[in-house]
């Protein structure tokens, strides 16, 4: 009996399954655009970074890998191309700004996310949001105009009047860049601090925990790795930043003596020489080698933060 | 005695955190206030030149476009102005009277009507500063077609970036099959979301300027802009996309829909104004970068196609403009033209991110989870 | 909330906007004539003739290019500058069709033409200050030393005690490299801040103690103290006379190259502006420039 009022259900079923179109032809059409479209950013990306590899692979051959990591003096109308002021230009300005931007970004997101008066978040949020759309060259020019003076009277200050001191110089692209990165790191932070799940907090309050120690003991260590990733975002941004500090280091190609004296980044001399230099030449392929480096720490500090947010996304 | 003295230390830790507390506050509060203060700094010193109208008549030159180029700003200004104007209006009767549909027809019909009297009557008597020629040498120069190239950058890179991006992300929520390629992918925009945009105009350049010889054009500056983008629209509409309810495509699926066709017809709208914010944060970043269209775009713009749609031809942007005048410029009112620079971009970029604010309070991925945490 | 974040930022907008009045200042001049110029000579249309190069020669180019427009209606001449360098590699590449430049090509930029245009002098400029103001020229050996960083205080060449500031040129600026050439004996600068613009550079100049540098004469400020050349017994001033006579040395032509033979517009803008009209009136008005005419002297290198 059941088996008799069963079967033409599944009948109907089977048959309604099988009627039912899964696949039109304008369908096909449509997935294979979009996977043409990811095919599309893939082949892009492989061309990108295979055109910048095989011209700076080429620099390097011409060069020398010795002398772009470690040589001294940065002049190619003389067939010099040390890349030591250039590298560590980038890191000096980048990992000061990473300390001196980074740190009171990451305190003012805890501020925001757990001790901060309700209407004051919403505006304060859409004002960093503000600032961390400002281009580059904006703060650039304001750090030109501003800071680069201020600084050079505190290096006289520091230094005594008449020494060879300026404002140009790895401080002030240091605290320009700090400035520049503190709202983007600062929006990460609240991002990271946001999936906190709020039971824990409550957890925390109802074993007696203040806010303050519950935002400093129990919700920041939770979100060490967002706030790491923040972080580490905001010092790739600084080791990338071109037209900004390009306007506030001064261009001297080789090791300062002090902070306060002019030198040079990677990406900021690449601008720089790439105005005037000629396709093919060494001092072309040199800038593309010193890009190459730029790249593979990018995406060296990109994979870090990656390995470091897997877990949490879990 | 231990629970007066545990009471007593509770006391003072309590006044100490409220100390701390009070500290920290008044640290934020001063970093947010160094921005607020650099922000108004831009916009007032600016500002001054946005806004003063000339009271002589400021007639043509003979550059193809520039009568609907001037059109188009002074609809703008006027129409942003009577915006602004009918919005208070609107809050204050709204806040009396509740809210009305005759009184937002009347400001819609008011906007439009000041946009379109602004363009036909002001178009000779705009801000000098809006429409007129950048000079090399000379004082009194402009940013006029700086100003064309930056929206019609914005315009030509979206227009690469929106089917480009909504495809690859639409690809990898609902339609991947094959992991190799779902995981070469994502390794593949992860690289692009870190690579510094100066790498971006090195690319171009290598690939338009010395390969094709295409010499500096917008199209090369468009396509490593849409590039540049990429990361982020993908990410952010794959968020969106994701976070369509999984009902909703249940039952068009049962209904007989086609994968494709629920794509089309459910995910896709619903998740619609994730991608607008998305699109529109893409835009923000168009408008602020430079280093890029440096080597793309070059750094000149021309008197015969200033204003001309060809993409073809080189053109700087407000941002290249602001760097060129502080690093080869000549021109002895350089702070003013820098000043004056600043001040529209910052216009530009605060009116885009009032659109994703507006729009990410429709919904979408982006806008839920960070309001919620700010609110 | 919303509403009430964007009201206070339009509210602001607008209270700048009635605050700031009317721009009362008078239109530049030539703008207020643009739509009705003179009759035009021939119309041009074949698109803008792209220069770009050395700042040197740059205002002189951009007072030719406001002439050749203003009696070409149609033609559209773009000017940028990058230095002398970028100008010669800018022309060979072809991104432009005529590079200016305050030096020679080099020799295996073998099928660029040249056209001299105008001669410019150079000279040290520096910050006045009270420790050099008795100081109006000094040796060719001492400016030497200061710029390759062996005398590093004003007190080495009789002034007083204030360290000497070495502000350089960008290496592709053809200022450094005639500087180099003539006084340094090649490019022995010592590696020192770098200001490419020089507008800046003269500003920098009157704001920074104890600053020197290089610039073309054409700007020469009050403000600032140019630098005579002692030679042996006598002292050369900067000046056309003392150029023309080939006594004060540290000068150069302009060049303006293309790339094979000038044709259309190009050629048209050079025949501009190496006509006798151009030369004899309106170069010489130009601060700093000198027909090459006027010359007595000549050089075929650098």
């Amino acid at each position: 009996m059941q088996q008799v009022l069963v079967q033409p259900q599944e009948d109907t079923l089977q048959r309604r399954v099988r009627l039912a179109p899964r696949s039109r032809w304008p369908d096909v059409l449509v997935r294979l655009f979009v996977k043409a479209c990811g095919g599309f950013v893939l082949l892009t990306t492989i061309l990108l970074i295979g055109f910048l590899a095989r011209t700076g692979l080429a620099g390097m051959g011409e060069v020398g890998i010795w002398s772009l990591l470690f040589g001294p003096r940065w002049k190619p109308e003389s067939q010099l191309y040390g890349g030591l002021p250039l590298i560590l230009g980038t890191f000096v300005s980048a990992l000061g700004a990473a300390a001196m931007g980074a740190t009171p970004a990451v305190l003012a997101a805890v501020w925001l996310t757990e001790f901060a008066p309700k209407p004051l978040r919403g505006f304060y949020r859409r004002l960093m949001e503000i600032a961390a759309a400002i281009p580059s060259v904006v703060y650039g020019w304001l750090a030109l105009t501003h800071l680069v003076p201020v600084m050079g009277a505190f290096a006289h200050a520091i230094y005594g009047d008449d020494s060879n001191v300026g404002g140009e110089g790895l401080a002030s692209s240091a605290v320009l860049l700090s400035v520049m990165i503190a709202p983007t790191v600062l929006l990460l932070s609240v991002d990271a601090l946001s999936r906190v799940p709020y039971n824990l907090r409550e957890a925390s309050a109802a074993l007696g925990a203040s806010p303050w120690q519950t935002g400093f003991r129990v919700v920041m260590p939770y979100a060490w790795r967002g706030l790491l990733v923040a972080v580490f975002f905001g010092f790739a941004r600084a080791a990338g930043e071109t037209m900004a500090v390009q306007m506030v280091i001064g261009g001297a190609r080789v090791i300062p003596a002090n902070l306060f004296r002019p030198t040079t980044t990677i990406s900021s001399q690449i601008v720089m020489d790439m105005q005037n230099a000629r396709p093919g030449t060494p001092a072309d392929d040199a800038l593309f080698s010193m890009a190459l480096i730029l790249l593979i720490v990018s995406i060296a500090v990109v994979l870090v933060t990656r390995m470091l947010s897997r877990p949490v996304r879990a | 005695m231990k629970h007066s003295a545990a009471v007593d230390s509770l006391r003072r830790g309590r006044s100490r955190e409220r100390l701390l507390k009070g500290l920290l506050g008044i640290a934020s509060m001063s970093l947010a206030l160094t921005y607020a203060v650099a922000l108004a700094h831009l916009v007032l010193r600016g500002g001054a030149k946005l806004f003063s109208f000339t009271s002589y008549a400021y007639p043509l030159s003979d550059i193809e476009g520039e009568g609907l180029m001037r059109a188009v700003v002074a609809a703008c200004l006027l129409g942003a102005v009577a915006w602004g104007a009918s919005s208070i209006v609107r809050a204050l009767l709204e806040r009396t009277y509740g809210s009305s549909r005759r009184v937002d027809t009347v400001s819609q019909f008011f906007v439009a009507s000041v946009a379109i009297l602004g363009a036909l009557l002001l178009r000779d008597r705009l801000p000098r500063f809006l429409v007129s020629f950048p000079s090399e040498t000379t004082a009194g120069g402009g940013v006029g077609p700086e100003i064309f190239n930056t929206i019609y950058f914005a315009v030509l890179s979206t227009a690469v970036t929106l089917p480009v991006g909504v495809g690859a992300a639409v690809y990898l929520a609902r339609f991947a099959r094959s992991a190799r390629f779902v995981s070469a992918l994502r390794t593949a925009l992860d690289t692009l979301a870190s690579l510094p945009s100066i790498v971006y105009g090195l690319f171009g350049f290598l690939v338009f300027v010395v390969e094709m010889k295409a010499g500096y054009s917008l199209f090369a500056g468009a396509f490593v802009l849409s590039l540049l983008n990429l990361p982020l629209v993908v990410g952010i509409t794959e968020e969106s996309l994701r976070a369509v309810p999984r009902e909703l495509e249940d039952a068009s699926l049962a209904l007989g829909a086609t994968q494709v066709e629920t794509v089309r017809h459910i995910t896709l709208p619903y998740a619609w104004p994730g991608i607008l914010s998305a699109l529109v944060l893409s835009i923000g970043r168009v408008f602020a970068e430079s280093a890029p269209l440096i080597m793309t775009a070059g750094t000149t713009v021309s008197r015969t196609n200033a204003y001309s749609l060809s993409p073809f031809r080189g053109g700087e942007t407000l941002a290249v403009h602001l760097w060129y005048v502080n690093s080869s410029g000549l021109s002895p009112d350089k702070a003013d033209v820098s000043a004056g620079t600043a001040a529209v971009l910052i216009a530009l970029i605060a009116l885009t991110n009032m659109l994703a604010a507006r729009l990410a309070l429709y919904g979408g991925a982006l806008g839920s989870r960070l309001t919620k945490a700010t609110r | 909330m919303l509403v009430r974040s964007e009201l206070i930022s339009l509210a602001f907008f607008l209270a700048l906007g009635a605050a700031l009045g009317c721009d009362k200042t008078p239109p530049p001049e030539g703008t207020a004539g643009t739509a009705s110029t003179q009759a035009a000579l021939a119309p041009v249309s074949d698109g803008p003739i792209r220069v770009s190069g050395s700042s040197a020669l740059q205002p002189l180019v951009n007072a030719a290019k406001e002439k050749f427009e203003a009696q070409n209606k149609g033609a559209s001449v773009e000017v940028s500058a990058g230095g002398s360098k970028k100008g010669l590699v800018d022309v060979a590449s072809g991104a432009v069709q005529i590079g200016d430049s305050d030096i020679f090509a080099a020799p295996d930029q073998k099928n660029l033409v040249d056209h001299k245009v105008a001669v410019v002098g150079f000279a040290a400029m520096a910050n006045k200050g009270p420790y050099n103001a008795k100081i109006t020229s000094l040796g060719m050996d001492q400016i030497a030393k200061i710029f390759t960083g062996d005398i590093k205080n004003w007190k080495d060449v009789g002034g007083g005690s204030q360290p000497i500031v070495v502000i350089n040129r960008a290496p592709a600026s053809g200022t450094r490299t005639v500087f180099g050439n003539v006084v340094l004996g090649g490019d022995k600068f010592v590696e020192s801040q770098t200001e490419d613009n020089s507008g800046a550079l003269v500003a920098k100049l009157k704001q920074t103690q104890g600053a020197i540098s290089y610039l073309a004469l054409s700007f020469k400020d009050d403000d600032l103290l140019t630098l005579s050349i002692k030679i042996g017994p006598d002292t050369m001033d900067p000046t056309a006379e003392t150029i023309t006579q080939g006594k004060y040395p540290v000068w150069s032509y302009e060049h303006m190259y293309t790339k094979g033979e000038a044709t259309g517009g190009a050629k048209r803008f050079l025949d501009f502006v190496l006509s006798p009209d151009f030369q004899t009136t309106t170069l010489p008005s130009v601060k700093g420039f000198i027909p090459i005419t006027a010359m007595k002297v000549q050089r075929d290198k650098d």
